[in-house]
């Protein structure tokens, strides 16, 4: 595969995509999605005790409580499944896939083009509700941490990849995508990610909640939710994390070379 | 088989679980006009989805312009599809649509642009342009697939169902369209179950029916293949008695039948060339007074009724 | 030339229309239909409900079966234990034998201690079959109305004499079965076998407000959550999507509520969920009390009745625009 053609077609297709997925309706859903932890974290910071359960509820605590529960346990995984679900899988619905299929293109740069489409979207409002939060606790001090901002973001980038390359390879492999990355994300994950023992370092959740987890519970005591014992380092975390998002890009991008999509008229 | 083929097809078949797509196809296209011709669910769309490389074979050998089709970048440089399913970006205006295509296609933006102008003007979207698709008719989307199709010069388009839709000005539109290509040198395989329209633009047909090749060539080829049944031919005269008298005693005449208006014949003959040579000294010779004279045996209709009833 | 086309020609209908009360379910009915016609998602999302409920239903068999013993080594008075026989069915007898003569009373208690453990179990199931009632329901009714919006089916309902509202009581019947085939069916299961076995039908005797109290809690928790899913289902036009949004708004307000809880001292944010509120209501109605969800009772009356009334006037506003043909 010549990858000048494999990177062009990529460019054409995420240029063709990209103002399709930010005009979308369900853009404005994953708006309000996103708009929710910044929203509470705000009435957090007016309203909240000073201290709850023994830890202090200062912006830390509250960028702690947000960022983690709220924002890496619920808000990196859905708006990644939903939107990137739709990858591949919106062009099989719409039935629009036999125009790229039939240009002079590797078939795989479909997958990366509107993958990568998506995957700006996602990234674009997690950082934009991560980086409210931020400013928002910053109203009660002591505002957070950099460090723990930082962790929080990272672990949500990367989540937010790895969410986003499965819940696209899902969406490309089976009709109804968006129910399995959906049970994945929220019925295997939660599951299998509280159970303690080495099965949780099978879910996604379980490596965010690793990169943040130095940091998170210094600031709010979360042990029950985080379970740091016996956890992997934030880099090891990290570094399965890319590995896996990795594996799973290459495995969307042959699977779309080599899957046939028969679509009705 | 003939060297010079578009598509060659040996033994291809293709099923869809249970359900036969196509069971055992061997087909040989030439280069021009040619009509995919069958009833709905014989297997025109689904051998149109394998030549283009939608769907892959799953018993069979294809090749398309030389090259097996499912995702050969080669073949797509020199193939035009406009497809069945009404499905646009429907984002885009009618000119980013087939420009973004032919960009895809590997044109710069300035000639893509360019070129996808020239198309719309050929499918007489000219003035629409640069109006959203999801604001179109279904006439102009139709003329969009086939702008797409045709914008980039394909030495080959292939359209399914493509007159579907249109009215019957854009049909007559899109039917010069198709001229216009075959003289420019291009081939265009067009499917279609509405017979008169594939024959008023091609006598060369493939006829498709369950999965299966029936029968290809022109029409009268195909015709004359079938000795079971009779030709049919109305004659209209002055004294329809008289002749149909003489008619009767030519030997290749099966049976002659008076219209109920007392003036037209029925002849139906089991040698149509043999008909056609003592036709014209038989009517002289008892001065019927011969009007008219067509076979409908020859259309496309009556071949696909003979074949598949 | 004699041209011939197909007309069709509409006439006012001058008839008399026959009331059909049941025309709802006629449509409650075909959505059953069209969900009995996948198997495989029926079999993974029905699996764990049904090896759960066998699973109860033995464990109250055995309950009643353990004090059915000691009802009979009481009333028999044994003296002699038998040497042969099941080891632990010994023990047990021996276990009555020394519990009859030691204190009838006790032998009374131990009655109305199965009674309850056997309440305590069912709310137990109830409890953990929440979840699927939401799982199933969403897969079955996400799409009810979504897709019909998809198709422009409304088009083809609304063309018949039926109303808006008939529309809806038939979808929520389609809805409602799916839950009750989790939840209320199973807890009818239970509440039968423990009936059944418990000694002379003592369980109905002693137990039916608590049957009727557990039957009314699983009927009102499937409607309440079939009128949520069908209002969200009437905001998508895409199955998927109406899916997606129903797992959203219970993830959102669950977990919503859980941070929250973690900000404040407190545990009213823990409003925002319907299963939340509904384990309180069934606390208030069964006696339990699980530290969760301390708060007034009509606190949670007043949001599931929010919920209720911001789902109807979705639906109301939905379909008839749907009714209108829009």
């Amino acid at each position: 595969m010549n990858p000048f053609a494999l990177l062009r077609a990529t460019a054409l297709i995420y240029s063709m995509h990209f103002g399709a997925v930010f005009g979308s309706k369900r853009v404005l859903a994953a708006f309000v999605l996103a708009a929710m932890p910044p929203v509470l974290g705000g009435l957090g910071t007016r309203l909240a005790p000073e201290t709850v359960d023994g830890s202090v509820m200062d912006g830390g605590g509250i960028f702690t409580a947000m960022g983690v529960f709220l924002f890496l346990g619920f808000v990196v995984p859905m708006l990644s499944v939903s939107i990137a679900v739709g990858a591949v899988a919106d062009e099989v619905e719409t039935r629009t896939i036999t125009y790229p299929f039939t240009r002079p293109i590797p078939r795989a740069s479909l997958f990366l083009g509107r993958w990568l489409a998506s995957l700006t979207l996602i990234l674009g409002l997690l950082w934009l509700s991560g980086g409210a939060l931020w400013w928002i606790s910053n109203w009660r001090e002591p505002g957070p941490p950099n460090e723990l901002v930082h962790a929080v973001l990272l672990a949500a980038t990367s989540g937010a990849v790895v969410y986003s390359i499965g819940s696209a390879v899902i969406g490309t492999e089976f009709k109804r995508g968006l129910v399995i990355a959906l049970a994945y994300a929220f019925a295997f994950e939660l599951l299998v990610a509280n159970v303690p023992g080495s099965s949780r370092e099978l879910t996604i959740q379980y490596h965010m909640r690793a990169i943040v987890a130095d940091e998170a519970i210094k600031e709010l005591d979360a042990e029950d939710f985080l379970r740091t014992k016996s956890m992997i380092s934030a880099s090891g975390a990290l570094m399965k994390m890319w590995i896996v998002s990795g594996v799973l890009l290459l495995f969307g991008c042959w699977r779309v070379g080599r899957k046939q999509f028969v679509l009705s008229a | 088989m003939s060297g010079a083929a578009i598509v060659q097809a040996e033994g291809l078949g293709r099923w869809y679980g249970e359900v036969v797509g196509l069971g055992d196809l061997s087909v040989s296209i030439e280069p021009g006009i040619t009509g995919l011709v069958g009833p709905n669910g014989a297997g025109k769309s689904t051998f149109m989805k394998l030549m283009v490389g939608e769907l892959r074979p799953h018993r069979g050998e294809l090749t398309v312009l030389g090259h097996t089709p499912f995702a050969s970048r080669p073949l797509y440089r020199r193939l035009g599809f406009c497809p069945q399913q009404d499905a646009l970006y429907e984002s885009q205006t009618a000119v980013q649509f087939v420009r973004d295509l032919l960009r895809l296609g590997g044109f710069g933006r300035r000639e893509a642009t360019t070129r996808a102008n020239t198309a719309l003007e050929r499918v007489g979207l000219e003035e629409a342009k640069d109006r959203k698709v999801n604001g179109f008719s279904k006439g102009m989307r139709q003329r969009m697939r086939l702008a797409q199709a045709i914008a980039h010069d394909p030495e080959l388009v292939i359209a399914d169902e493509p007159l579907t839709g249109l009215d019957p000005i854009a049909r007559r539109q899109v039917l010069e369209l198709f001229r216009g290509l075959a003289s420019e040198g291009r081939s265009v395989i067009l499917s279609s179950h509405v017979l008169h329209e594939v024959e008023s633009l091609t006598d060369r047909m493939v006829l498709i029916h369950r999965g299966r090749l029936l029968a290809q060539g022109t029409v009268r080829e195909v015709r004359s293949l079938i000795s079971k049944h009779p030709s049919r031919v109305h004659v209209g005269a002055r004294d329809p008695r008289r002749l149909a008298t003489a008619l009767l005693g030519q030997e290749h005449v099966r049976a002659v039948s008076i219209g109920a208006n007392g003036k037209d014949l029925l002849v139906e003959t089991e040698d149509a060339a043999a008909f056609e040579e003592a036709f014209a000294r038989v009517a002289s010779e008892v001065r019927a007074g011969v009007q008219s004279l067509h076979s409908d045996d020859a259309t496309l209709e009556a071949v696909f009724d003979y074949l598949v009833g | 030339m004699k041209a011939a086309t197909h007309t069709e020609i509409y006439r006012p209908f001058k008839g008399r229309l026959l009331a059909r009360p049941m025309r709802a379910l006629v449509l409650a009915w075909s959505g059953v239909r069209l969900g009995f016609r996948k198997k495989l998602p029926a079999l993974l999302l029905f699996a764990v409900p049904v090896i759960t409920t066998i699973t109860v239903a033995f464990v109250i068999n055995l309950k009643f079966d353990a004090k059915n013993m000691l009802d009979d080594a009481f009333a028999q008075g044994i003296t002699d234990v038998e040497t042969e026989g099941d080891p632990m069915t010994q023990v047990r007898i021996s276990a009555a034998q020394s519990l009859a003569r030691a204190n009838s009373d006790r032998v009374a208690m131990m009655v109305s201690s199965t009674i309850a453990d056997v309440e305590a179990l069912v709310y137990g199931f109830i409890n953990q079959m929440s979840f699927f009632v939401i799982l199933v329901m969403g897969w079955y009714g996400a799409g009810l109305i979504a897709e019909d919006k998809r198709l422009r089916a409304n088009l083809l309902y609304f063309a018949r004499p039926i109303t808006r509202w008939t529309y809806l009581r038939g979808k929520l019947g389609t809805a409602v079965f799916w839950g009750a085939c989790v939840v209320m069916a199973p807890t009818t299961i239970l509440l039968s076998t423990a009936c059944f076995v418990s000694p002379e039908y003592q369980f109905l005797k002693e137990s039916w407000p608590a049957i009727l109290k557990f039957e009314g809690y699983t009927l009102a928790y499937v409607l309440v959550h079939a009128l949520l899913v069908l209002a969200i289902s009437s905001l998508a036009d895409r199955r998927n999507r109406a899916l997606a949004g129903v797992f959203g708004v219970y993830l959102l307000t669950y977990l919503g509520g859980e941070s929250m809880t973690r900000m404040f001292d407190g545990q009213g944010w823990r409003l925002m969920s319907l299963p939340r509120n509904f384990q309180r209501v069934a606390e208030s109605m069964f006696d339990l009390q699980s530290g969760a969800v301390d708060w007034p009772l009509e606190a949670s009356i007043w949001m599931i009745g929010l919920y209720v009334v911001v789902s109807l006037a979705v639906l109301s506003t939905q379909l008839g625009r749907m009714e209108r043909g829009a």
